[in-house]
């Protein structure tokens, strides 16, 4: 009998091992330890045995028996675990993701905001004012005089005699200065307007962002210090800036900053019109006339001021030709920032 | 201003590149724009020496000749000249290079004869009309010597972008006193002295200023027995440079001294003056004059005028006029050399629209002391050029003659601004080198200011020329910005940071539209008389004339994106803008300018995916973005009884915060997008944030530490019936044990009876105090149940 019993066991793993899904598997159970299968012919045999065999063969199918229900239950358990991690025919990992509408800030907005970020990370607060501005704000309390040339270079629309629209964010320097005491330290970022056709550079309603902070002992350094501090958070750490003089009526003295040419790196091409230098900002020392508009005495404190044109600094940044494209707002070029 | 090199380097010594000298320039403050060089015209021709000359084999009027011309071998060249022998040394341009017109003569056989070039006559040349056969020069050059080395020269123009507080840059002389300031080199004045021989007393020019505050200086000269002619080439040369073309020679040395210091100067034909004299006034009402340009202009009573004893001869600073003008047979001329007050010039010059030379330098103030100047140094040339005498005695009138600025300037201001240690003697040398001498005095240095330096009136402007002088680029790099100062961020900062993140979270995509309106949207919105948005700001010079305002809403400049979209193919746009929008206010100067909001949806409510077709937006989406907002303004709710103009009846609501009526959301009318092609449902919403919103801290609320019981409804509700009304019903029945109602189908067709829908809800019950029974969720489901019926008459779906 145990010859029979070895062989009906090793013929039990050889099947198990065959077994490739859960039918499979019920079907050996059947045939090992169903009603009519292996193990109960097993049984039948072991009431016709003699009875000094009984006992060693009794256990011997006992111990098989045992040795098919584990096998059986580990089988199952491998077999439905796989079951589990099976996928649905057809499963393709490389079929297009899916997630929802994307959104996305203007360029001009997301731009404007670091420049924020990098001057509120060196200390300077928003201030706004209105765009609709008086001629007082926009020009006399900056040091323009009326009918005088200094006004050419700001062609300006124009409500009445005396409101128009703001040239530049300059006034919200004089209304801010007026409404608090030294020091001060803000920008003033918004839309400003110039009455000039319009090309693929030049635009009649742009953004800028103005820069003031006055204390006692402003000194031009600090100008040169904090403008090279914002080029490397702006366009990258190794940003070159130099400072030309330039006249603004309401600072003096009064600098244009270039940057170094990032294209040509100062050798000159055609971006930077062969000088090596882009043009970047105006800025200068608050002319003490200002000052005085405001109720701030000049010999007490003194202080910068700074205007960025903010179109300029994306075009210059993504290498943007046509400033119209920022107030086209097609979806094509918003949604490539 | 254009500035010749070759000219410049008359008054100063410069030995730097042109590049160079552009560069430091540009350092100084005079921005160089543009540099170009103007090569030698006559730089590709060859001094040659022809060595043999014969007759064409084939023609007898042409002569085939080598020549010399300084390479290794000598070139064959056909030549029709009679006058050609070997022998001479000629003017010859190389087959393949231009002639100074710009003409290229090729390399090719005249006649079977091969010819490497052209022997060249004076007229090919441009050096003179005669041309009976070739140039013969004498010069012992050798051949191949560049004919540069004889004739014309090489140029470079600097464009100068002057800024208005420096006219004393717009002339040769002050560019020439900033080049000797940069590089410490001395500046050489033109000669002024007028011949004595030139000199003869004449009767003086009666002049009648009637406002000296119009005209501080006024100079004239008589200058009798001029020979009107043509001007050396020399003179013609320079004007060329400048872009003048040459017209006589007093008008040409007017033009001349006018560019050289900066000055202009106006001749006068002194036989066309009635009487003689020169009255300087303002123009009579309704007068009118004729420039010499031939234009008839009408004068204003704030026209400064020159006029002799009848009329008007001149617009004063600006034009000239054709009554008086300098012809060829003019024998006497008065020489006018003045100052007049800028604002009057600019005003004159900007009402008449006449730019001129004149004008530009006048509108930024001319130097009176210049005015004698200027004139000797046109007597002087008239006398050389056009053999005129000369009135020993100017006739100058002088009522604005003034002392010398004086200015104090401290050393230590200058070191305080500039961050820098200079000493007193580096300060007062800086200043020397720019011509502004200073002195010890009490309180710092005394500085004369020159009148050409009229800009300089206070100590500011004295420390932007020591430190433009010194270089920006050596004032020191300092960091005083220190931390006393920390940033804040406003209110409406952190509001708008907040939008912009809940908005992209929707899936919208920002645009930044234009600030003008086309006057005609709000018609289009169908907006009263009385609406708000009708105070609009009007602008007096629009640059095109339709947009004349100032948008007073969001929503047309958002169409106007919505259109440029679709004419392109996109069509699945997802828009908001924050941005001002401008409204009159009575009483007040300055509009209002609240910030606005607006939301504009078309298209699909998900993008296209293969797991899933899109289905199109309908009010829904609108109303979640609505509900978006609500997260950060949690005072905001819809009304749903608004109606606005512009919107679909029925399908808008109002926004309202608190009381308040904000804004409006809804379906826009069709015939706003008229003008599309296809038709499509656009949803929009456009709000006032101007109420802020930052909601203030909010209380953490305890998480629930029992389960809940869910209970899910079909209701039978009919049409017209609002969703809002069984809502609230359900949550005002149900009490404190529900905890949310949502509803998560609605179904209409087979099944119900007609006009009716069957809303599928979930209610969710939870106690805070223990675990609810069925028996309580029950309880309150009954109570629901009789009130949905009892109100609304809403029954479950049997």
């Amino acid at each position: 009998m145990q010859p029979e019993i070895e062989h009906l066991a090793s013929r039990f793993r050889e099947e198990l091992a065959g077994v490739a899904d859960e039918r499979a598997l019920e079907e050996l159970r059947i045939r090992y330890l169903g009603r009519k299968g292996a193990l109960a012919g097993l049984f039948q045999d072991l009431g016709k045995a003699a009875a000094a065999e009984r006992p060693a063969m009794g256990k011997a199918i006992h111990a098989l028996e045992q040795v098919v229900a584990e096998g059986l239950a580990a089988r199952k358990t491998a077999l439905s675990a796989c079951a589990e991690e099976r996928l649905p025919a057809g499963f393709d990992p490389s079929l297009p993701g899916r997630r929802p509408w994307r959104g996305r800030r203007h360029i001009l907005s997301a731009v404007l905001e670091e420049i924020i970020d990098i001057f509120r990370g060196m200390g300077f607060s928003v201030a706004e004012g209105p765009e609709v501005e008086t001629d007082y704000y926009n020009f006399q309390a900056l040091n323009f005089p009326a009918n005088h040339p200094s006004r050419d270079s700001q062609d300006t629309f124009y409500v009445d005699d005396e409101v128009l629209l703001r040239t530049h964010t300059s006034p919200v320097q004089v209304r801010y200065m007026e409404t608090h005491p030294a020091p001060v330290r803000i920008v003033a970022p918004g839309r400003v307007y110039r009455n000039e056709a319009v090309d693929a550079s030049h635009a009649a309603e742009f953004f800028q962002l103005e820069g003031l902070y006055v204390d006692a002992g402003v000194t031009i350094g600090d100008l040169k210090t904090t403008l090279r501090q914002f080029a490397r958070e702006f366009f990258g750490p190794r940003a070159e800036l130099r400072f030309r003089p330039h006249f603004f009526p309401f600072t003096e003295p009064s600098a244009e900053a270039d940057v170094l040419c990032f294209n040509c790196g100062g050798e000159g091409c055609r971006i930077c019109g062969g000088t090596g230098w882009i043009e970047l900002l105006g800025a200068g020392m608050v002319h003490p006339n200002v000052f005085r508009a405001v109720g701030y005495d000049p010999e007490r404190v003194t202080g910068f001021a700074f205007g960025i044109g903010i179109e300029r600094m994306a075009m210059q940044r993504y290498g943007i030709e046509d400033i119209r494209l920022f107030l086209e707002n097609d979806v094509r070029f918003l949604s490539q920032f | 201003m254009l500035i010749s090199l070759d000219w410049l380097r008359q008054y100063v010594d410069i030995e730097e590149e042109p590049r160079r000298l552009a560069e430091d320039l540009t350092m100084l403050g005079l921005n160089v724009e543009g540099v170009e060089h103007r090569p030698n015209p006559f730089a590709p021709l060859r001094i040659g020496r022809v060595l043999t000359c014969e007759r064409h084999p084939n023609a007898d009027r042409l002569s085939v000749c080598t020549v010399d011309i300084g390479e290794a071998a000598p070139r064959d060249i056909v030549c029709g000249a009679p006058n050609v022998r070997a022998g001479q040394e000629v003017p010859i341009i190389p087959a393949g290079e231009p002639l100074p017109d710009g003409t290229v003569i090729k390399k090719g056989k005249i006649r079977g004869a091969l010819s490497e070039g052209m022997i060249c006559s004076v007229r090919e040349l441009g050096l003179g009309a005669e041309a009976d056969g070739i140039m013969v020069l004498e010069s012992g050059l050798a051949p191949g010597t560049p004919l540069s080395a004889l004739f014309g020269h090489e140029d470079w123009i600097l464009d100068i972008d002057v800024t208005p507080n420096r006219p004393d840059q717009l002339g040769y002389l002050g560019v020439a006193r900033e080049v000797a300031a940069r590089y410490e080199r001395p500046l050489r004045l033109p000669a002024t002295e007028i011949p004595a021989a030139a000199l003869a007393a004449m009767e003086p020019v009666p002049v009648d200023i009637e406002d000296p505050a119009d005209c501080p200086r006024y100079l004239a000269r008589r200058l009798r027995d001029v020979t009107v002619g043509p001007s050396p080439a020399w003179l013609c040369r320079r004007l060329e440079s400048m872009g003048l073309r040459p017209i006589n020679n007093i008008v040409d040395v007017t033009n001349f001294v006018l560019f050289e210091t900066g000055h202009p100067l106006h001749a006068f034909d002194a036989a066309k003056l009635a009487g003689g004299r020169i009255v300087i006034r303002r123009a009579r009402p309704g007068e009118t004059t004729v420039t010499l340009e031939e234009k008839e202009v009408a004068l204003d009573p704030a026209d400064l005028v020159i006029a002799d004893a009848e009329r008007t001869v001149c617009i004063a600073g600006v034009m000239g006029g054709a009554n008086s003008l300098v012809t060829e047979s003019s024998r006497e001329i008065i020489l006018e050399s003045a100052c007049f007050h800028p604002g009057l010039i600019r005003g004159t010059r900007q009402r008449l629209d006449l730019t001129t030379d004149a004008a530009y330098r006048f509108e930024r103030g001319a130097d009176a002391e210049m005015a004698d100047f200027a004139s000797r140094r046109v007597c002087r040339l008239l006398a050389e050029l056009a053999g005129a005498r000369v009135a020993a005695e100017p006739d100058d009138h002088y009522p604005g003659r003034a002392a010398p600025r004086k200015v104090i300037l401290r050393v230590a201001k200058v070191n305080g601004l500039m961050g820098t240690d200079l000493d007193a003697a580096t300060v007062e040398h800086l200043l020397e080198r720019l011509q502004l001498p200073a002195e010890t005095a009490p309180g710092g240095l005394a500085v004369t200011v020159p009148s050409f330096r009229r800009d300089l009136a206070a100590e500011i402007d004295l420390i932007e020329e020591v430190a433009r002088l010194y270089g920006y680029d050596r004032l020191p790099l300092e960091n005083r910005v220190r931390n006393t100062l920390y940033a804040t961020r406003l209110p409406e900062e952190r509001l708008a940071a907040r939008l912009h993140e809940a908005l992209r979270g929707l899936g919208c995509q920002e645009v930044i539209a234009s600030s003008f309106m086309d006057a005609r949207s709000l018609d289009a919105m169908r907006l009263p008389g009385d609406d708000p948005r009708r105070r609009v700001v009007v602008l007096r010079n629009p640059l095109v004339s339709f947009n004349a305002q100032m948008r007073s809403t969001l929503l047309p400049g958002m169409l106007e994106v919505l259109k440029t979209n679709f004419h392109r193919g996109q069509e699945e746009l997802r828009l908001y803008q924050i941005g001002r929008v401008y409204r009159r206010r009575e009483g007040t100067t300055l509009p209002d300018e609240p910030v606005h909001l607006a939301v504009l949806l078309t298209g699909h409510a998900q993008p296209a995916h293969w797991r899933q077709p899109a289905s199109a937006l309908g009010f829904a989406d609108l109303m979640g973005v609505v509900q978006g907002l609500q997260d950060l303004l949690p005072d905001l709710a819809p009304d749903y009884a608004g109606d606005e103009p512009c919107l679909v009846p029925g399908a808008a609501v109002h926004l309202l915060r608190g009381e308040a009526a904000v804004g409006w959301a809804g379906l826009l009318r069709p015939s706003l997008m008229h003008d599309l092609k296809q038709k499509r449902d656009v949803f929009a919403l456009e709000m006032d944030l101007s109420g802020g919103g930052d909601p203030g801290q909010r209380c953490f609320a305890p998480l629930p530490a029992y389960p809940a019981l869910l209970r899910d409804l079909a209701l039978l509700v009919p049409d017209g019936l609002p969703w809002r009304r069984v809502a609230e019903t359900i949550t005002e029945a149900g009490g404190r044990l529900l905890e949310r109602c949502g509803l998560f189908d609605v179904y209409r067709g087979e099944g119900l009876p007609a006009g009716h829908a069957s809303y599928a809800v979930r209610l969710v019950f939870r106690s805070p105090e223990g675990t609810l029974t069925d028996k309580q969720a029950d309880k309150q489901l009954t109570r629901v149940l009789q009130a949905l019926d009892k109100t609304l008459q809403v029954r479950l779906r049997s």
